[in-house]
């Protein structure tokens, strides 16, 4: 392994933090904040950092697999850790642990925190805040991968790109990362200037666009999307966070009136059901229950099914409040989450998909046992290597959430908060229910589950199986 | 050799910068850290002593009263006099020192108190009838000065709050003057530690390997064959020494 083609290209990870951590920094210089030296001097060191390994850089080689892992795996590390520079410097509310977990659930897109007064944070720290969510949305490697010659770039593609986000658009990479980046800074700026002519101040237009893209989730609020009380902000934010939740190689397609599009997906076609019928099944509970009006009840059960299933974590009311039932089924949204080539983490429910597949397909086999069956999504034939580590990976999935749950009940944690928070971590939703609810915060997790929730959500943001190979199959 | 100088040099700028900035960073926080140190410690040592000689002087002026309820006029006069002397001062002291509007609000409403008081003060050897009434004294002095007092409790305790919100302003602070000192010692062992990774990779290894080949060749007059990576320089010194060693046989064996 060449460690010198390693620490380039994490060199080139670490530029996009500078920048942006720049951007913050100037925020804060203009506006006389205490966090201006914090930022400035985190963006100098991601600078150096990034610009370091260039000086002794060599001309660009074609990077081996093993590299790529290595380069996809420790660029997300790199990344968190240097985005935790300007919350240990600033203090406040952030210990060390507190940092980094505010870090990682930023760039991972998870969106919980460890803030209990948001508000009173200087706006350039809340800009950072919001930025590692938009950088980490789409993936750091996805922009490194964009500015890399594609001779030198493969190794990292197949790392970062999982074979289930290839499957909906079946273009070169080049292309696909085009597709990605495009629909990506698109909706950004469409979302920014439908927000802003609803009413929300520019600022908090662009720091909600960047939270809502990515499925971050982190608000400028305390109370999140609640403090607006503005039924144009939450609808606006509704049709953004589906958008964000679907293949952005098919949005493009859909654009640009390409053969795979959003309307002839099976898989979208699917998620939007369930999503549909969640929401009407949550509002007829509540309005059973008496606890809204059906029309309030399906505005708010419309805002949390669409937040929680696209793993965005925004939030008008305190589901903690909601009937059992209710939460189950949000449960269950956070752990589906939504399309692969989406900015959704976790699972991704093309998974889901194939998996109801795979059973159909078994019942078949066992009706008609001579009989040789295939899983066609969208007219495409699906490889069988691709529905064993579709398997696979579910399995791991569930193993991983269960012995995470696992030990934040032994740090006495109670079960729905144990449970609840080790989903949300691993499918980057972000709220979870019990002490962890929508309107809470992670602040009372003791550090140890802090830290063991951090893991759970790098594990579901790289897809488990890139670090399992990294750090388990080399040995 | 110029660019592998350069190269080097460039580092080391790096690193310095990184360092420099740190310190900078430091000195200013620092600094700010002293301002807030200085006006915790001795303002506010001021105004906490003052406000409890605000305290000392009303109950000097309440047993003073008392005294001359009780007949002894001379010593009653002497303790009021030095009672309302050392309220005017602490007074003022105490109004130099205050912080927020609360406070000088507060400190207001003792002063309107206070001169209500002394109105009527002087009616126990004016007023016949009201020497020895414990209960005049009661009801017209003694709940007035324990208002007082709860007044002076109340600014108090206000200021200990404000001392409080400046202590933990200035751990804030020292906190983010020490940060940068601690964030830049582990970005400057990783700086070190990676710079020393190229070292090695781009010009030690090389060197030593340029080396071995050189006692191999006195050995068995072999041209060297060393990869020197992308370096370019060490390309070069490895072909001039090459070219030396051609020559070198060339001159030893003609035919060769």
């Amino acid at each position: 392994m060449r460690f010198e083609v390693i620490f380039k290209h994490l060199g080139i990870v670490l530029l996009f933090n500078a920048i942006f951590l720049f951007l913050a920094a100037l925020i804060s210089i203009y506006l006389k904040e205490t966090s201006a030296l914090a930022l400035s001097y985190s963006a100098l060191i991601c600078f150096i950092f990034s610009v370091f390994p260039l000086v002794f850089s060599d001309k660009s080689t074609p990077i081996e697999f093993t590299e790529g892992l290595f380069i996809v795996v420790f660029g997300w590390l790199v990344t968190c850790l240097s985005g935790a520079l300007p919350y240990i410097m600033w203090g406040g509310e952030f210990s060390i642990i507190n940092a980094w977990f505010e870090s990682v659930s930023g760039f991972t897109t998870t969106g919980s925190t460890i803030l209990t007064e948001i508000e009173s944070l200087p706006k350039g720290i809340l800009f950072w805040r919001s930025s590692t969510q938009w950088i980490g949305g789409l993936g750091i490697i996805i922009f490194v991968l964009a500015i890399l010659p594609k001779t030198s770039s493969s190794s990292i593609y197949n790392a970062e790109v999982s074979s289930i986000t290839k499957m909906n658009f079946p273009f070169n990479n080049k292309k696909l990362l085009q597709a990605l980046i495009l629909v990506y800074v698109g909706l950004t700026l469409a979302q920014s200037v439908s927000l802003t002519f609803a009413g929300m101040s520019l600022y908090d237009a662009i720091n909600h666009s960047f939270t809502t893209i990515s499925t971050g989730g982190f608000s400028t609020k305390n109370n999140s999307i609640a403090w607006y009380q503005n039924l144009w902000i939450e609808l606006i934010i509704v049709v953004f966070m589906v958008l964000s939740a679907l293949h952005f190689g098919l949005i493009y397609g859909t654009f640009t009136r390409k053969h795979n599009n959003l309307f002839r997906s099976d898989i979208v076609r699917a998620l939007l059901f369930i999503w549909l019928a969640s929401t009407l099944i949550i509002a007829g509970k509540l309005t059973w229950e008496g606890s809204y009006s059906f029309w309030s009840a399906l505005r708010h059960a419309l805002f949390q099914v669409t937040s929680l299933g696209s793993n965005t974590g925004f939030a008008t009311v305190d589901t903690v409040q909601w009937p059992f039932f209710t939460q189950l089924l949000l449960l269950y949204l956070m752990f589906q989450t939504g399309m692969s080539g989406s900015t959704s983490g976790g699972l991704k429910f093309d998974r889901i998909f194939i998996f109801f597949k795979i059973v159909q397909k078994q019942i078949r086999s066992l009706q008609h046992p001579r009989g040789i069956f295939t899983i066609k999504i969208s007219g495409q034939r699906i490889d069988e290597k691709l529905e064993q580590q579709t398997m696979v990976f579910l399995l791991l999935y569930i193993f991983i959430f269960s012995a995470s749950s696992f030990i934040l009940s032994l740090m006495n944690i109670d079960g729905m908060t144990a449970f609840s928070a080790s989903i949300t971590a691993i499918s980057n939703c972000g709220p979870g229910f019990g002490e962890v609810g929508s309107m809470g915060n992670f602040a009372g997790v003791p550090d140890l589950g802090k830290f063991v929730l951090t893991i759970n959500m790098l594990l579901g943001r790289l897809e488990v199986m890139n670090v399992l190979a990294l750090f388990v199959l080399r040995r | 050799m110029r660019k592998l100088k350069l190269k080097i040099n460039v580092s080391f700028i790096l690193l310095s910068i990184l360092l420099s900035v740190a310190g900078v960073i430091a000195i200013y926080e620092l600094r700010i850290l002293d301002r807030s140190f200085n006006t915790l410690i001795l303002d506010n040592y001021k105004t906490v002593e003052s406000l409890s000689q605000l305290m000392r002087a009303i109950e000097l002026e309440d047993s003073g009263i008392l005294l001359i309820m009780s007949g002894d006029y001379d010593e009653g006069k002497k303790m009021i006099r030095s009672g309302n002397s050392l309220f005017n001062s602490s007074y003022t002291l105490a109004r130099k020192g205050i912080k927020t509007t609360e406070e000088t609000d507060k400190l207001n409403e003792i002063a309107l108190l206070h001169g209500d008081l002394r109105k009527i003060w002087d009616k126990p050897y004016l007023d016949a009838e009201i020497m020895n009434n414990m209960e005049w004294y009661r009801i017209e002095m003694h709940s007035r000065f324990l208002v007082i007092k709860q007044k002076v409790h109340e600014i108090t305790e206000m200021h200990q709050e404000f001392l409080y919100k400046e202590a933990s302003l200035i751990k804030a602070n020292s906190r983010r003057a020490i940060m940068p000192g601690i964030v830049s010692i582990f970005a400057s062992l990783l700086f070190a530690f990676i710079l020393n990774f190229y070292i090695n990779h781009y010009f030690v290894v090389p060197i030593t390997r340029i080396n071995q080949e050189l006692k191999s060749f006195k050995t068995g007059q072999s041209i060297m064959d060393i990869e020197a990576g992308q370096n370019k320089e060490l390309q070069e010194l490895i072909q001039s020494i090459n070219d030396l060693i051609r020559r070198l046989i060339r001159k030893q064996n003609p035919l060769k």
